[in-house]
């Protein structure tokens, strides 16, 4: 466990050292996620506009859902994206050789090694729009919920990638050079609004096989309830589901897997 | 000019006999598109029972976004960075040789895939209409879907020359990814393709309108919605092509600009 | 001395779908698809030692790339048995992944981005070598390569050659007692070559492992290997002494005679020795003559002939092992 820290901290710290030379990329990267944060907070404001609630929230509550998404979008693009995106390029090309041979687990190596430094002021900047959406907040959070909160957005950004991973995993069997990811990248903004306007067989859905909800509207969720520990319990459960699921189907992916050239 | 329409059927057939996943894409991505659209207003509109929204009803509503969702594709087309691509891996080394105009070569793709997506429009209305029924409000007619189409179609040239000078870019910079995102999305937002521009504060809107893009939009949406009227059309149209000129002379600058920083072996 | 690599009746078959062309051709494969097998390895038994370097020898294709990379756990394989230090590579064990290294001369494993010394740290990190033996190593191995100032360019920056020796550094650091090689020296010139080859060299004689070296350049067959396995389809056609091999399939020799005098003169005489004329010019004469016959064609040509030098060369390997490959029919059958 503690091994897999150390090296963690080695990857971040290439990773940050390498992210330096690509000024530009950093820039951006960092104005385009100050649109796409400006304009999804724009999109629900224009929607107060016209409405006291939605979905049951109020448009202070739906600013804080905001804030959990765009983190967790944050998170899940300094931490995974680098790596999910290689991943396709990795099978096809048969240049996971070389990561499968070394003494640690393939999974963790391919998953984390690269840490986007570049989008580390995005991350803070959308870290900084979420307190702001919850300081502005007029009633009181009790500690437990801001905690379980916290954990579970980044609980969200984990089962994105897990989610975005087994979309991307049939590369192993097919011919195609991206896998289902174009699919994934269109499903995942069901993420962006409120779990509580989808109805019935919708929302069940998003909560259990595809659950785009579970990333941070629950989170949010879960911050108001007075109760908030079933949410919290079962939303881990998924969680853990998924993981194992990746885990099983990586290892089926890697039993196909032979090398492009022989 | 005949190589011209050489290319653009060898990317129409090419779309054609493009695999599976191609159209799965896109008719997944409208019906995601409208699916999250459908359950957002109906959360907004059954919350005062309010009938009305800036002059929308729920199924004016739905049919606002389906027009956004297909005509939006017309006007945006691949969207597949190919020119900064080429430029990148030196794919444009081979063009520079032929005989022919890089740009050119670009447009007639880009034609071809806003010809598909017109007729891939076609098939959704059809599609559609045939399973939730045409709204009692709305009249459909061949004259507005004339009027929008084109519309659409002339606005995607606008859209391309904009994309391509973003795509340039690539002369000089080492990922353009961020840039093409970030106005893909400035874009999309202005031109109401993600809320009606009926909705926007007065404000916002006035400063809409002083931007290419509601031309490209809700003006488009309009016309299908038989909002519009053929007067109305011709000034959207010219309002476009008055943006289109500059732009487009701009595009030949940094074109030649940025051949003197092309290395041919990808930068 | 037990065996550190050991395969019995290794096989390895893939299934590759048939596909036919165009559009129609796509809609089917959607429904049925049409399966060809490929037999990549049939029955390959091997054994290899501690400070023992193995060459395998054969066309493209022919199953060398996929022999190395079951070995090393990356390929699972169809059939038989392999024990690499007691492990099964398929498994991948950490504890096996920690003593074994794979080199391919065609892909990299070092990260373009980062300078030299921050993948070796990387590497260090995820072998969990000791500091002081890290040390030791590196230092080692930098000064033998003599890349000392290139271990703080990125990897993208440097050279061919340098790369090479980057990624052997790379692969050495941790000591494996295993080493497999996949075209090591491609695409070099001949000083890295050369570098390259002395190198791997001392290194056997200072750390012993057991090492497997594909190539299709002979002077690394030569240079390195004393055993070779010569692969044909999947299958092993020879399996002994490289020096053997000469002995065993050529049954000719290289006659090379420098002349005093134009020999043009004399046709007949030429014409008459029990030998094969490969090259002739005014003042040079290159013959090809049976093993046996040796001994009279030299000594005639010495009779009557001024021979100013003259040299007895075995047939080139290359040539031999390519014949061997080929199961070219000229080629002589085994002396007993």
């Amino acid at each position: 466990m503690i091994r897999y820290l150390r090296l963690y901290c080695y990857f971040l710290r290439f990773s940050f050292s390498k992210a330096l030379e690509f000024r530009v990329d950093f820039y951006f990267r960092f104005l385009m996620d100050v649109i796409y944060y400006v304009v999804n907070l724009a999109f629900f404001k224009i929607i107060f506009l016209h409405s006291k609630y939605l979905a049951g929230w109020s448009e202070e509550q739906v600013t804080i859902f905001v804030g959990a998404f765009i983190v967790v979008d944050a998170v899940y693009m300094t931490v995974f994206a680098n790596n999910s995106w290689s991943i396709s390029a990795l099978v096809n090309k048969g240049d996971l050789d070389y990561y499968l041979i070394r003494p640690i687990s393939t999974f963790f190596f391919v998953s984390l090694r690269d840490f986007a430094a570049n989008s580390f002021l995005n991350l803070l900047m959308a870290g900084g729009i979420l307190v702001w959406a919850m300081t502005r907040y007029h009633e009181p959070l009790g500690v437990t919920q801001i905690l379980l909160f916290l954990l579970l957005v980044l609980n969200g950004a984990f089962l994105y990638f897990l989610v975005a991973f087994l979309f991307i995993v049939p590369v192993f069997w097919t011919q195609s050079s991206r896998g289902l990811q174009p699919l994934f990248w269109t499903a995942a903004r069901f993420m962006e609004r409120p779990h509580r306007i989808f109805t019935r067989y919708v929302r069940v859905i998003l909560l259990t096989v595809l659950p785009f909800s579970l990333m941070a509207s629950m989170p949010a969720t879960v911050l108001f309830e007075s109760n908030p520990w079933p949410l919290t319990l079962g939303t881990l459960a998924v969680t853990a589901a998924f993981f194992g699921c990746v885990l099983l189907v990586w290892r089926q992916g890697l039993r196909n897997y032979s090398s492009a050239s022989s | 000019m005949k190589w011209f329409s050489a290319m653009y059927s060898a990317e129409l057939k090419r779309m054609f006999t493009y695999r599976v996943d191609f159209w799965v894409q896109f008719f997944f991505g409208i019906a995601v598109e409208l699916a999250i659209a459908y359950f957002l207003w109906d959360a907004l509109f059954t919350i005062d029972g309010s009938h009305e929204i800036s002059g929308y009803t729920m199924p004016m509503m739905m049919l606002y976004t389906v027009f956004a969702a297909f005509g939006g594709r017309i006007v945006r087309g691949n969207e597949r960075m190919i020119v900064a691509s080429d430029i990148y891996d030196g794919g444009l080394t081979k063009y520079l040789l032929y005989p022919i105009n890089y740009i050119i070569v670009i447009f007639s793709q880009a034609l071809a895939f806003s010809t598909v997506t017109v007729f891939q429009m076609a098939l959704g209305l059809f599609l559609l209409f045939a399973i939730f029924g045409i709204p009692q409000e709305y009249q459909f007619t061949f004259e507005n879907m004339l009027m929008g189409t084109s519309a659409c179609l002339v606005a995607s040239v606008f859209y391309f020359v904009t994309y391509v000078i973003i795509d340039y870019a690539a002369f000089w910079v080492d990922t353009v990814w961020g840039l093409s995102v970030m106005y893909r999305f400035i874009a999309q937002f202005l031109s109401g393709f993600f809320i009606p521009l009926e909705m926007f504060p007065d404000s916002l809107r006035k400063i809409a309108y002083f931007t290419p893009f509601p031309y490209i939009g809700a003006e488009p949406i309009k016309m299908f919605l038989g909002r519009s009227s053929w007067q109305q059309w011709a000034h959207v149209n010219v309002v476009i092509v008055l943006w289109t000129i500059p732009v487009a002379i701009i595009l030949q600058i940094v074109w030649h600009r940025g051949l003197k920083n092309y290395t041919g072996v990808g930068i | 001395m037990t065996n550190v690599i050991q395969t019995k009746d290794l096989s390895k078959v893939f299934r590759v779908h048939k596909k036919t062309a165009g559009f129609v051709g796509s809609l089917k494969s959607l429904v049925k698809r049409d399966w060809i097998d490929k037999q990549a390895l049939k029955n390959v038994s091997l054994q290899v030692s501690p400070g023992e370097i193995l060459g395998l020898v054969g066309a493209n294709g022919a199953g060398k790339t996929t022999l190395v990379k079951i070995l090393a756990g990356i390929i699972h394989p169809t059939g038989g048995s392999i024990s690499i230090l007691g492990h099964n590579p398929w498994d991948r064990a950490n504890e096996f992944r920690r003593q074994i290294s794979l080199i391919m001369g065609q892909k990299a494993q070092l990260w373009w981005d980062l300078p030299a010394e921050d993948c070796f740290l990387l590497l260090r990190e995820i072998y969990q070598i000791p500091h002081a033996q890290y040390k030791q190593n590196l230092d080692y191995l930098v000064q033998s390569l003599a890349v000392k100032d290139q271990l703080n360019i990125q990897i993208r920056r440097l050279s061919l050659g340098e790369r090479m020796k980057m990624e052997l550094i790379a692969a050495l650091l941790h000591t494996p007692r295993v080493v497999f090689f996949d075209e090591p020296t491609i695409g070099l010139d001949l000083t890295a070559q050369n570098a390259i080859r002395n190198f791997i060299l001392e290194y056997r004689k200072i750390h012993q492992p057991a090492m497997i070296l594909t190539s299709h350049y002979m002077e690394d067959i030569e240079k390195l290997c004393p055993r070779i396995a010569i692969i044909k389809d999947g299958q092993i056609v020879y399996d002994g002494e490289l020096a053997k091999v000469v002995n065993t399939y050529a049954n000719h020799k290289i006659l090379s005679l420098e002349l005093e005098g134009d020999q043009s003169q004399n046709p007949s005489l030429i014409r008459d020795l029990k030998a094969e004329v490969i090259l002739q010019e005014p003042n040079l004469l290159k013959l090809k003559v049976a093993r046996g016959d040796v001994a009279s064609v030299a000594s005639s040509i010495l009779k009557q002939m001024t021979v100013k030098d003259l040299s007895i060369e075995s047939e080139d390997i290359g040539v031999i092992i390519e014949k061997l490959i080929r199961r070219d029919s000229t080629l002589g059958h085994p002396s007993p």
